[in-house]
């Protein structure tokens, strides 16, 4: 399941549109899937594997405040199937990425 | 005559505070080499007395803004109520800028949504924007759209789309690298049709969106929306997007600018709309009021990978507009509609009583202006006579020669079309 | 208490505007007329003026008042130009008049592009485009004509844009097919010369520059960046935003760029009309004339006329020849100031933003300490640090004393970046009371920082609520009452 971080939604304040893509969609990890937009900005969305889009989070086109709200949770935006389930190691999980971002 | 309130003791004191001996030293870190060593070659200023003869002197050298106007192609003499005229003149409304500031804007946010929301009706259409800088432009925009929305390429224009407006097209077809084609298919992402067409006629709607869907295209629709009182609105007809010139609601013909284009669509396509559009929006104590929204698709947000480079739009144009259509209300669009339509149908049938004189589409229904063929050229010999028409129609169409565009607004009277008639008369005698 | 929409005021039957009835014998209407009339407002014709004069009540001008928005160039409109506009003979000559009976346009048309070319020190211009973003168009298009002419184009595939530039430059390159390339700014808010040679090679369509730039800076090093462009055999792009900064000082052709556009509603004084309309006109360097859009005029035998015959010409940018109320009123200004009264511009465009500046430097941080142009960039990088009170807060507040915001969080390159264009028509006594007003509001700041999160309480209504504007976007009336 793909969204965003607790930081990047504070970054980006209110999010007001998540433009996703369909179920189906084939992904390339480190490409651009799709947008978020906050009132005055727009930020692209990479994909972090490679893969398939299996769903897409209706509940956003009607709440896309969620992301706000539940990053983690109900704020989800794509499920993907992975291609490789090796590519997962290469990820941080939230504790490790807090520390990376407190890093900078 | 300048427009600087500066004193003296002005210029003094504030080089004084900035640290500097003169003006020209403001201009230092400019290197020598580029700067300009000499005055400007161009006269030195006039008072405002001299400004006024001399601008004064080049109206009058435009014998053609004085004759009875039944020119058309795009542009038409309408009637321009007084009240409107009047309420243009407003400075609130001339020299402010766009309202980035939603709290001192209101009064710009307000009439763009009530902008907004007449084109929707009048179009019927469920979004527009706050206005393109005309309607050739707006047609070329709705054709990126539509590109954009269906992953598609290519673009169709019927053939009897206005040539100027073909011409933008072209160019931005050119720039922006999609092809246009002839023909409707399956990688046609939408077809551009006219209401009215260049020549007057009367286009069917329904036919053209009949078409455009079932190969999956848009249909977009061109239209003048100073008919749409008594033609049906193309959203009604299947149009997925209508753009247009606003000039024959309430704008001066003014040699062809400023006007504006209008741009509406249906609601599921507005994410990928170019220009400002005006939302409502409540402060925190709950106010009603109207801020610029969905921004996020504009340039100064997306920068490279906005729907459309517009900024600067035609908002006052859009206000004329706005103001125009309250004055008139449904009743009196009905009414313009319907009198330039009697008046045209007269027109015609007088002007084709004369030898040599016909209709060019005799077959084809048309609404406010027809294409005639006549004998021989006859634009310049009637302006000779006090009476303009036109354009002629072989700049762009060789197989009409002698033929040309003849419109009458529900300005004319009974006896200025009586007297066109006597005028070609006897040009042809 | 807010106005009405003016639907929400229409009773059925109420009437402005009647036409006289038909004069002439009826013809039955075509098939497929309207079946429902549109629900246009319904109203007295007292009704109308005062639901827009009260709109235009609620809206902030230059003639209200101080307007030093950043890279809008809000200086005084002349009502001149305005008259001359909406003269009989401008207003009500129909664009397709034959050529013999609109002489006194195609004169003033004529006698304007020789003006806008003295003052660019280009060969020609177009005055067909009809805004500032319209003109970028207009110019990238004949760049690519010009690399395709060459059979260049190909390859061609980058335009280079520094960081500091205006949205509409990235979208007007990359819109066109154009591979965007960011150049850094160097230290002294000039383009980075290092990078920009790096970043040249054989790819590059052309350089799109302000100069002086968004923040208000004259860009030193143009000889060599205009040479390190041309040696790579990219064209320069004047984007002349800011050139109410150098009329009549320095020429953009002379300082190497090939194509220029100016913002007439900017440097040349028509009104900006709530956002529009605006005029973009668009000139060239000889080697670029044959790209320019048609039609172009001619003058032989003391006749003017359109020329249509130009056949490397990137076709038409719009119909019409552009926006020529906007034109007239352009070229009112210039006969009115003459060569004298442009240079007096500039000056004073530049005086006035260096007095601002000396006197705002003092409340705000000022990230490049140089002299600046018509504009200047100063941030509230510290002021934040120490009260939290944010360049939104402090363009809040001024609006509550009465004046106009600058421009906030652009350029990009400023954190917390304010910029501010005062433009030559104000006073002194105007400057002050604005530096006055900042400094007030800088104690506030510090007194009670709250206070200022709450700007405006004076205007009509306060901070919106934009998330959910954008969110549930409600863009037109539906009949239902909308409070």
């Amino acid at each position: 399941m793909v969204g965003i971080t607790q930081y990047a939604q504070q970054e980006l304040g209110d999010v007001v549109y998540v433009d996703a893509p369909a179920v189906g969609k084939a992904l390339q990890a480190g490409k651009s899937f799709g947008t978020v937009e906050s009132v005055k900005s727009v930020s692209d969305l990479y994909a972090p594997v490679t893969g398939s889009v299996t769903a897409v989070n209706g509940k956003l086109a009607d709440a896309p405040e969620l992301v706000n709200r539940d990053p983690y949770g109900d704020g989800w935006m794509i499920r993907i199937k992975l291609a490789d389930a090796k590519e997962l190691d290469e990820l941080l999980d939230a504790k490790a990425y807090q520390a990376l971002v407190e890093s900078h | 005559m300048s427009y600087i309130p500066h004193t003296e003791a002005d210029r003094r004191a504030m080089l004084k505070r900035v640290g500097l001996a003169s003006i020209d030293e403001l201009f230092d870190e400019i290197p020598a080499s580029v700067r300009l060593k000499r005055p400007l070659d161009i006269a030195p200023g006039l008072t405002q007395m001299e400004v006024e003869a001399e601008v004064n002197r080049l109206a009058a050298a435009n014998a053609a803004a004085m004759a009875t106007c039944f020119a058309g192609g795009g542009a038409y003499d309408r009637y321009i109520p007084a009240a409107e005229r009047s309420l243009l003149q407003r400075g609130e409304f001339l020299t402010a800028y766009t309202p980035y500031q939603a709290e001192t804007s209101q009064g710009t946010l307000q009439f763009t949504f009530e902008f907004q929301s007449l084109m929707c009706e009048l179009t019927g259409m469920e979004v527009a924007n706050a206005s393109m800088y005309d309607g050739s432009t707006a047609t070329a925009e709705a054709a990126a759209m539509a590109r954009a929305a269906t992953g598609r390429h290519a673009v169709v224009l019927a053939s009897g789309l206005n040539p100027e407006y073909r011409q933008v097209v072209e160019t931005y077809a050119e720039g922006l690298g999609f092809p246009l084609r002839d023909s409707v298919d399956g990688e046609t992402a939408a077809l551009i049709v006219p209401q009215v067409d260049f020549f007057g006629n009367i286009a069917d709607v329904a036919a053209a969106a009949k078409t455009a869907h079932a190969a999956g295209a848009l249909l977009v629709v061109v239209t003048d929306p100073s008919l749409l009182g008594v033609l049906e609105a193309p959203g009604h007809l299947g149009a997925d997007i209508v753009v247009g010139d606003g000039q024959p609601l309430g704008l001066p013909i003014s040699y062809g600018g400023p006007s504006f284009g209008f741009f509406a669509s249906k609601m599921d396509l507005v994410r990928r709309m170019p220009g400002r559009i005006v939302g409502i929006a409540h402060d925190h104590e709950g106010r009603r009021g109207f801020v610029l929204t969905l921004q996020a698709r504009e340039q100064h947000i997306r920068r490279a990978k906005a729907t459309s480079n517009i900024c600067t739009n035609q908002a006052y144009c859009a206000l004329a507009a706005t103001i125009y259509l309250t004055l008139l209300g449904p009743q009196g669009l009905r009414e313009v509609g319907e009198l330039s339509y009697q008046k045209a149908h007269y027109a015609a049938d007088q002007l084709t009583k004369l030898p040599g004189v016909k209709l060019a589409f005799p077959d084809r229904p048309f609404f406010q202006e027809f294409a005639l063929r006549a004998p021989r050229a006859v634009v310049g010999p009637l302006l000779d006579r006090g009476y303009l028409v036109g354009p002629a129609l072989d700049r762009w169409f060789p197989d009409l020669k002698d033929a040309f565009l003849v419109a009458v607004t529900e300005r004319r009277t009974k006896a200025e079309i009586d007297g066109l008639v006597a005028a070609l008369r006897e040009v042809l005698a | 208490m807010s106005e009405p929409l003016i639907f929400d005021r229409s009773v059925p039957g109420r009437r402005a505007v009647t036409f006289p009835a038909s004069d002439v014998p009826a013809t039955p209407l075509p098939p497929g007329t309207r079946k429902a009339p549109p629900a246009l407002p319904e109203v007295s014709e007292l009704d109308a003026v005062r639901h827009f004069t009260r709109l235009s009540e609620s809206i902030y001008s230059i003639d209200k008042g101080f307007y030093p928005l950043g890279s809008c160039t809000m200086k005084y409109n002349p009502k001149l130009n305005d008259v001359a506009a909406s003269l009989p003979g401008f207003a009500g000559l129909h664009p397709f008049s034959p050529e013999g009976g609109s002489q006194g346009a195609l004169e003033l048309l004529w006698q304007l592009e020789h003006i806008l070319c003295e003052v660019a020190g280009m060969a020609r211009f177009t005055l067909e485009p009809a805004a500032g973003a319209h003109g970028e168009l207009t110019g990238m298009l004949i760049t690519r004509a010009y690399h395709r002419h060459r059979g260049d184009d190909a390859k061609r595939r980058k335009v280079l844009i520094p960081d500091s530039a205006h949205g509409t430059n990235p979208a007007t390159a990359a819109g066109l097919g154009y591979e965007v390339v960011e150049v850094a700014s160097d230290a002294r808010g000039g383009v980075d010369v290092a990078a920009l040679r790096a970043a040249c090679d054989d790819s590059v369509a052309a350089l799109m520059l302000t100069n002086p730039n968004t923040l208000g800076l004259f860009d030193e090093h143009i000889d060599e960046i205009a040479a390190i462009v041309h040696g790579a055999g990219g064209l320069l792009y004047y984007d002349g935003a800011n050139a109410n900064a150098i009329v009549g000082r320095v020429r953009p052709g002379d300082m190497g760029f090939d194509i220029v556009h100016f913002n007439l509603h900017k440097t040349f004084s028509t009104p900006h009309g709530m956002g529009g309309p605006g005029a973009g006109p668009v000139g060239v360097v000889e080697s670029l004339v044959p790209y320019l859009p048609v039609p172009l005029i001619a003058r032989g035998d003391g006749r003017y006329s359109w020329r249509w015959d130009l056949p490397h010409s990137i076709g038409r940018v719009r119909a019409g020849y552009g926006n020529f109320g906007v034109l007239v009123r352009a070229f009112t200004y210039i006969l009115a100031n003459g060569r004298d009264g442009l240079e007096d511009i500039s000056g004073h465009a530049v005086l006035n933003a260096n007095y601002l500046l000396a006197r705002l430097g003092e409340l705000f941080d000022v990230p490049f300490d140089r002299r600046c142009m018509h504009e200047f960039v100063v941030s509230a990088k510290s002021l934040k640090a120490k009260t939290g009170v944010r360049a939104l807060d402090i363009g809040k507040a001024i609006l509550d004393r009465g004046m106009h915001a600058p421009t906030v969080y652009f350029p990009l390159v400023v954190e917390e970046a304010m910029m501010v264009e005062p433009t030559e028509t104000e006073t002194l006594e105007v400057l002050d009371a604005y530096a006055d007003a900042m400094a007030a509001i800088v104690a506030q700041a510090e007194r009670d920082p709250e206070s200022l999160h709450a700007a405006p309480i004076s205007t009509p209504v306060g901070r919106m609520d934009e998330a959910t504007a954008a969110r549930k976007p409600i863009v037109r009336w539906t009949g239902e009452a909308a409070n």
